[in-house]
């Protein structure tokens, strides 16, 4: 590592919830993909820096301009200042890589794999500047490829504005190998939020409130402990047990899964559709979700015996793909991108 | 010795992901590859082509409608000149045309065939003006309708991507069909929309129905097989073969794919508030073609004004964003490839 390259690989993995950089120089970073520009000259003043990001983001919210840029897995043009904020958060990522001076940047960026055409073009564009080359690559194609499951196999992606869906069949994956559901992490965050509203409607909470809580103890399937929370009542803070609420949000993204699994499977040549269901791998964010494997695993053995597993590191799965891919593409490739 | 093979194997893979995936970025940024060079040279001699085409004026009655709706679209080379920011040089027109450029393309739509994305939807709100359109039995005019649902449409589709949404007016205003037309090719439209309410008098019935551009006539036909069979050099009749098989295959599959994916989702956002609505499908309807239209375009018949229920319903807003939520899905459900997304099935 210490030796010094003209060229520093990095792969990038833009999500929707958060960020992540993993460096040839042995750099791994990530943050939270929120932007946000002070509003006026006070805030500017309290924070102290031009543009914040992740979770500083988060704790001066009232101060700042927010902008999460890719919320539903698309960047927004001429909206709410999207392409900029991409912009700053690969900015950003890559400062935290570190390059040295002198030394080339080739990035490999994973971005949401139903992104439009266009789209794909869009983050093109906002990535170009910092980098010298640059390909971009879909999230589950990253994470695929980290694993070295580049045949007969599945990768379900569950981030927060879209779960992505890539079948691997030993080339690079197509259209319709691909697919994208809008149910994902925010799916359940809105769930969780209008049941406990509807249980709860004297008690005052928000969606950050509600996000903190899935994060902490989401599951689906059974759980012995109880998950009790404080809201307040009236000003006044109270405990209250959420756990069925918890339960019945994250069970809400498993039937759009299930189906979008059995039929991307059953499209395929059915020779293979065995070995895909041995090998289907959950990574993103979502695959923290408490026995969603088993479940997952579960809802599939009516159609076979199938086989989940869960990625190692799902924060640096997509990164550690992208920067993997970054390092074995050939240099002809590098030079005329 | 199997395990050589083995890694031998993954290697072969691996060149093979890296090469597709190199590609693929350089047919982002609209460059070519030499391999490639066979899918570029089309959508430029389709430019190359097209570039001289005239304004395509469709005429179309509506079957059941009280008076005939003149419409209009425009042809533009937008669709074709998106794929090609950076075709490097004029198309070796006299090189023989490689069969594998239709092979694939039959069960495809045609943009994702070539790459084509859609920047700019163009969305027409029918009538407008002096031109009422159709008037319910409670005072309500079409033209006021379909601009409202226009205006929502717009709103949606806004808040989703990239794409840059137009309305032919924004306002109660006259559009001469030529004007409409105009405004389609000047913001080099990639898929026209125009929203319309059918009027069916005497027949208490709530219908859905989307119409596309229509096929090719029998004397277009026949100028086709006349230029096929022309005796002119290989290099022009093949570009010629090419626009026409382009164009006929734009018309018969995208324009029908839009209309039903529309079609699909209006009449369901419709169900929901009345169980007896009659699905007419999408239909082409008795159109006089002068020239086709090379993009997407269709008209929705996205309610009917002549049923008293209907019309109550109507003069509601959240009906009239229901309609425009439909006609959202219906797009988007084009542009992901006709596959319907979750959310818009609850």
């Amino acid at each position: 590592m210490t030796q010094k390259s003209d060229v520093l690989f990095v792969g990038i993995d833009l999500g929707t919830s958060r960020s992540s950089i993993s460096a040839g120089n042995g750099q791994r970073q990530w943050i939270e993909s929120y932007v946000g520009w002070p509003k006026d000259f006070v805030a500017a003043q309290v924070v102290g820096k031009p543009v914040l990001f992740g979770a500083e983001v988060l704790e001066h919210r009232l101060m700042v301009d927010v902008c999460r840029p890719l919320q539903h897995g698309i960047i927004k043009e001429g909206i709410d200042r999207s392409e900029e904020a991409v912009k700053e958060i690969i900015r950003h990522l890559i400062e935290l890589a570190g390059p040295g001076a002198g030394q080339k940047v080739h990035a490999v960026v994973g971005v949401p794999s139903d992104s439009l055409k266009v789209n794909r073009l869009a983050i093109r564009k906002a990535v170009a500047e910092f980098v010298d080359s640059l390909v971009v690559v879909t999230e589950p194609f990253a994470v695929a490829y980290s694993l070295g499951l580049l045949n007969n196999a599945l990768v379900i992606d569950i981030g927060a504005g879209t779960t992505d869906l890539c079948i691997m069949h030993g080339t690079l994956p197509g259209e319709e190998d691909q697919k994208t559901l809008l149910q994902a992490g925010d799916y359940i965050d809105d769930q969780l939020f209008s049941y406990l509203q509807e249980r709860y409607p004297r008690s005052t909470f928000n969606k950050n409130m509600v996000r903190q809580w899935k994060e902490q103890f989401s599951f689906v399937g059974d759980s012995p402990e109880e998950i009790k929370v404080v809201m307040p009542v009236d000003g006044k803070p109270m405990l209250h047990d959420i756990k069925a609420d918890v339960k019945r949000a994250c069970e809400s993204i498993l039937p759009a899964i299930v189906e979008a699994v059995t039929q991307m499977i059953a499209r395929f040549d059915p020779e293979f559709q065995a070995k895909i269901r041995k090998n289907i791998v959950l990574a993103g964010g979502g695959s923290l979700i408490g026995g969603l494997r088993e479940s997952l695993q579960a809802s599939l053995k009516e159609y076979g015996s199938s086989q989940v597993t869960c990625v190692k590191d799902p924060l640096f799965a997509g990164s550690d793909g992208a920067l993997k891919l970054a390092q074995e593409m050939p240099a002809q490739y590098w030079e005329k991108l | 010795m199997f395990e050589k093979i083995a890694r031998n194997r993954e290697l072969r893979t691996k060149q093979a992901i890296h090469r597709g995936i190199f590609e693929d970025n350089l047919r982002l940024i609209g460059r070519s590859t030499p391999r490639m060079e066979v899918r570029k040279r089309l959508p430029r001699a389709a430019k190359v082509a097209l570039f001289g085409a005239t304004v395509a004026l469709v005429t179309l009655f509506t079957g059941n409608a009280v008076s005939p709706i003149f419409f209009p679209v425009q042809q533009t080379q937008a669709g074709f000149t998106a794929a090609t920011p950076a075709a490097p040089q004029a198309p070796a027109a006299s090189q023989p045309l490689d069969p594998r450029l239709f092979k694939g393309a039959r069960n495809m739509p045609l943009s994702r065939a070539f790459d084509l994305g859609v920047r700019a939807i163009i969305i027409d709100p029918g009538h407008g003006g002096e031109d009422t359109g159709a008037i319910g039995r409670g005072g309500t005019r079409e033209k006021d309708l379909a601009l409202d649902i226009a205006r929502r449409l717009k709103r949606r589709l806004d808040a989703r991507a990239q794409t840059d949404v137009q309305l032919t007016r924004d306002a109660d205003l006259t559009v001469p069909l030529a004007e409409r037309v105009a405004i389609a090719h000047a913001d080099h439209a990639d898929l026209f929309v125009s929203i319309h309410l059918n009027f069916v008098p005497n027949k208490p019935i709530n219908l859905i129905e989307t119409f596309y551009f229509g096929p090719a006539t029998d004397a277009a036909a026949s100028e086709q097989a006349r230029r096929e069979n022309s005796g002119q050099g290989p290099g022009m009749s093949e570009l010629r073969e090419i626009i026409e098989r382009l164009e006929t295959q734009m018309r018969r599959e995208e324009s029908p794919r839009l209309a039903a994916t529309i079609q699909a989702s209006v009449l369901r956002n419709e169900r929901r508030a009345d169980a007896a609505v009659l699905d007419y499908g999408t239909k082409r309807g008795p159109f006089v073609v002068l020239n086709q239209s090379e993009v997407p375009a269709v008209l929705a018949e996205v309610s009917c004004l002549s049923n008293p229920e209907e019309e109550a319903r109507l003069r509601t807003e959240e009906h009239r964003e229901g309609i425009a939520a439909a006609l959202e899905t219906g797009i988007i459900d084009y542009l992901r490839n006709g596959e319907t997304i979750h959310d818009a099935k609850k």
